[in-house]
């Protein structure tokens, strides 16, 4: 793999970001209302907004309010929240780490679990161990999360069991044991939508790579089934599975929006949420910069690793 | 003063249980009131997590609009007034408070010996400061319309405040307490961009950690000017979005309060073996705006023919799943002093309903349509129970659900198409009546001023706030309810009630109906509390 080539993938996400930012600046202000007044509320007088707008930097040219905002952007600077009154830079590092947690946990545990019984299923396709799993899978699939989550609650995390704090959020800092705990039934809950859709994708990448040339060859020369299944399978077999895995992370990094409502759970999604409800722009515009920044890292690793996984990629 | 608390609490959760008419209630809501009279004064220490609803934005009380905002400032907070449990009101920083003879401004004299969180003294020289940046027109404080005719403040001496107004003002005193007229040290004034975050109070808690719409975490302030409070060691508040972990989490006892439970989940925590579910009559309502300065509204027969449709306690009952009490077009609630409770909630006469559109031309009825913001979630409810009620009389009213941004950017007070106004519970008479219906005062969202009707309220409003005998006022405030629930331009089928549910081990809760007050300096917590780490 050439630094050639990562250089270009770089350069190609730095733009696809760039784009993006015009693109939301421009949406959130076809929008109706702005930050006064969504700051002001049913109070407004036509004086009040004026001078608020002033304050807030409403009243300059959209054009230099974007200006403005990319300008701090490449030196680091994340702007003000316009709603909070805060510099967003610390609000959104912390959501941020929040939300990659989960993401990460809610991976790891889910790729533990899918890609194992995704392989089982493939290499005993038609079995009744293949049913039973893929009968799991769909039921995964069709309980959505906002049913998960309240029913995690309602089974594991009040009397007579009680095993988990409902809801809320510990920093690592001030508590690690807080903090496991009140993470578990959110990954929980996203393992369970998420993992069933890994599964599948896994069942049916090996599928196809079980039923190639190459490894009907790699039979009849004789190699054990071990060596055949994961040596040459596995290796060209997760390559969907990874990509689909580098989706998966920039969606849990701010799509995950019920969940963390639900858990109370201080994420990136809730924060773009509250964002754009109250016409925060520059919040919007940051999170959605972040969210943006995470697929296209994602993306990349997942190149990384799907050329690392199979060399022939690199070439193409 | 802690005796007479638990008294008035019994009482609503006595209501409570009867109103309710669920068999375990009753029963359950009375050990809290046992085991508060057994261990007899309140003891110190301890800490006490309440869970808040939504939108905890900032801590700056000038430029909050969120009641979670200023529930969270009353603590960290004090005015130079507060309101009584029954309404009247008494000195908070202020020792004393004098109108001059002919009412044209106060004089304000503040307790000695009280200092802000960083140690300096409180003097006239902060209130001057804090009530100046609320009516400079840059700072934009939503609220400010809300303190009265204030023209100027002045400093007499060290502890003396000369407040000058422009007209005479009899709710002055009950204006400053107020959420937005909390007293700001002159040094916050000074640094205002940075109040969203850090506070500069003389309150009962001084601020331990702020996460925006996530926790709120407070520390007794061992300084505070009343020997004694707060009895609470530490105070959070946390926001809970979603009504199941709300519960759960007052369930297991990770929260002791929920200091706004949804009407739908009422029931379900009044259930809890050792939680009491507490109502409130408050002031809370929404409003259908009905503009009567253009057809189809502006003919006073067609809005009396549509109030006419309206079946209020059934109306209720569907809107705040039993929990609030039928109104009557009108904004004055039972919670406020001069409601006037002689009179008679009107009844549903559809034939006298339809009799009046047909002479007012609208024999056939006719379409209208009706703007629904998306939150409060009670706007649609009420929306949708007045949409059937009006069918009745063909009346068919057209919802259109917008986001609420979009609704306070476009339709909000825009005069142009129907709407379901919210307004929570004001200090005063005057202050939701000249803010509805005074285009001097106010907005006028009824844009009703102009008419003849209209033009009486205004001149009664005017008048309200220079009589300063009670029992004059009683009388213009009887009649202001009069002729808006007659002639007004909305529809205002009921006021909510506030709820709160709590641990059998907290006392002296401020169950209150002004929802935007929630100070916790009297509050205390039984031996048998639950220990907490966090």
């Amino acid at each position: 793999m050439g630094v050639a080539y990562l250089a270009r993938r770089l350069l190609y996400g730095l733009i696809s970001l760039l784009i993006l930012s015009a693109i939301v600046f421009a949406l959130t202000h076809l929008l109706p209302g702005d930050a006064a007044t969504a700051i002001i509320g049913e109070n407004a007088t036509p004086e009040a907004l004026a001078a608020l707008r002033a304050r807030l930097g409403l009243d300059q040219p959209l054009l230099m309010q974007f200006a403005g905002w990319l300008g701090g952007m490449l030196t680091g600077d994340f702007g003000v929240s316009t709603t909070l009154n805060q510099a967003a830079g610390p609000i959104i590092a912390e959501r941020f780490f929040n939300s990659l947690a989960l993401a990460l946990g809610t991976i790891v545990v889910a790729a533990s679990l899918a890609v194992p019984l995704g392989v089982v299923a493939a290499v005993k396709r038609g079995s009744r161990v293949d049913g039973a799993i893929l009968t799991a899978s769909y039921v995964g699939i069709s309980i959505p999360d906002f049913v998960v989550a309240p029913a995690l609650i309602i089974l594991v995390a009040s009397p007579p069991l009680d095993l988990f704090p409902s809801s809320g959020f510990v920093s690592m800092t001030a508590s690690l044991g807080g903090w496991i705990a009140h993470i578990i039934l959110p990954v929980a809950t996203l393992t369970l939508v998420l993992a069933a859709h890994l599964l599948r994708q896994t069942r049916s990448g090996m599928l196809d790579v079980l039923l190639s040339d190459y490894i009907r060859t790699a039979r009849l020369k004789g190699l054990p089934e071990r060596t055949v299944l994961w040596r040459h399978g596995l290796r060209n077999g997760l390559g969907t599975t990874i990509a689909v895995l580098a989706l998966d992370l920039g969606y849990l990094m701010g799509s995950i929006v019920i969940v963390e409502e639900i858990f109370a759970y201080p994420g990136l999604g809730r924060l773009i949420v509250y964002a754009v409800a109250n016409r925060d722009i520059p919040l919007v515009e940051d999170t959605a910069l972040v969210i943006g920044a995470v697929y296209v890292a994602a993306n990349l690793l997942a190149d990384v690793a799907h050329a690392a996984l199979n060399p022939r990629m690199v070439q193409s | 003063m802690a005796k007479s608390r638990i008294g008035s609490l019994h009482l609503t959760r006595r209501a409570f249980a009867g109103g309710l008419a669920a068999a375990g209630s009753l029963a359950l809501a009375m050990p809290a009131i046992l085991s508060a009279r057994a261990y007899g004064e309140a003891k110190p220490g301890g800490r006490l997590a309440v869970a808040l609803y939504k939108d905890l934005r900032t801590l700056n009380p000038i430029m909050g609009i969120f009641g979670n905002e200023w529930r969270t400032t009353s603590n960290l907070y004090n005015n130079l007034t507060r309101l009584t449990a029954s309404g009247g009101v008494e000195g908070d920083l202020a020792a004393s408070f004098t109108p001059s003879q002919d009412g044209a401004e106060w004089t304000f004299v503040l307790r000695d010996g009280v200092k802000f969180h960083d140690g300096t003294p409180l003097g006239a020289a902060d209130v001057v400061a804090t009530i100046e940046k609320i009516l400079d027109p840059k700072t934009a404080a939503p609220y400010k319309a809300e303190l009265g005719p204030i023209a100027a403040v002045k400093a007499i001496d060290r502890l003396s405040v000369r407040i000058e107004l422009s007209s005479p003002y009899a709710d002055l005193p009950k204006a400053l307490a107020g959420s937005m007229a909390r007293i700001v040290s002159e040094r916050g004034i000074a640094d205002f961009a940075k109040l969203d975050a850090a506070v500069h109070g003389t309150g009962p808690f001084v601020l331990k950690e702020f996460a925006p719409n996530d926790h709120v975490t407070m520390e007794r302030n061992p300084a505070y000017f009343r020997a004694g409070r707060p009895f609470l060691d530490r105070l959070t508040l946390r926001v809970l979005p979603d009504t199941t972990a709300q519960t759960a989490a007052l369930e297991n006892r990770e929260v002791d309060i929920i200091a706004d439970v949804e009407a739908d989940t009422f029931k379900r925590v009044a259930a809890i073996k050792g939680v009491g579910a507490i109502q409130v009559p408050g002031g809370t309502f929404n409003n259908i705006v009905l503009y009567a300065d253009k057809p189809p509204f502006d003919d006073p027969r067609v809005r009396m023919a549509l109030r006419l449709a309206m079946d209020r306690p059934q109306m209720t009952d569907a809107i705040t799943g039993g929990v609030g009490t039928p109104a009557d077009d009108e904004p004055i609630s039972p919670s406020y002093e001069f409601f006037d409770n002689s009179l008679v909630l009107r009844k549903p006469d559809l034939a006298k309903a339809r009799q009046l559109l047909k002479e007012a031309g609208h024999g056939d009825g006719f379409e209208h349509k009706l703007v629904v913001s998306n939150s409060p979630a009670s706007r649609e409810k009420t929306a949708v129970v007045v949409q059937a009620m009006a069918e009745e009389i063909g009346i068919r009213l057209n919802i259109e659900l917008m986001d609420n941004a979009r609704y306070g950017a476009t339709i909000w007070n825009k005069g142009i198409e129907s709407y379901v106004g919210n307004y929570g519970t004001r200090p005063t008479e005057d202050a939701i009546l000249s803010k509805l219906y005074s285009a001097k005062f106010g907005i006028d969202e009824g844009r009703w001023a102009g008419t003849e009707t209209g033009k009486k309220a205004e001149q009664l409003i005017e008048q309200g706030r220079l009589v300063t005998d009670n029992a004059g006022r009683r009388k213009i405030y009887a009649e202001l309810q009069r002729v808006t629930r007659d002639e007004g331009p909305f529809i205002i089928p009921n006021f909510f009630n506030s709820l709160f549910a709590a641990w059998s081990y907290v006392n002296d809760w401020p169950a209150r109906a002004i929802n935007t007050e929630m100070r916790l300096e009297d509050c205390w917590l039984s031996p048998d509390a639950p220990g907490r780490k966090a």
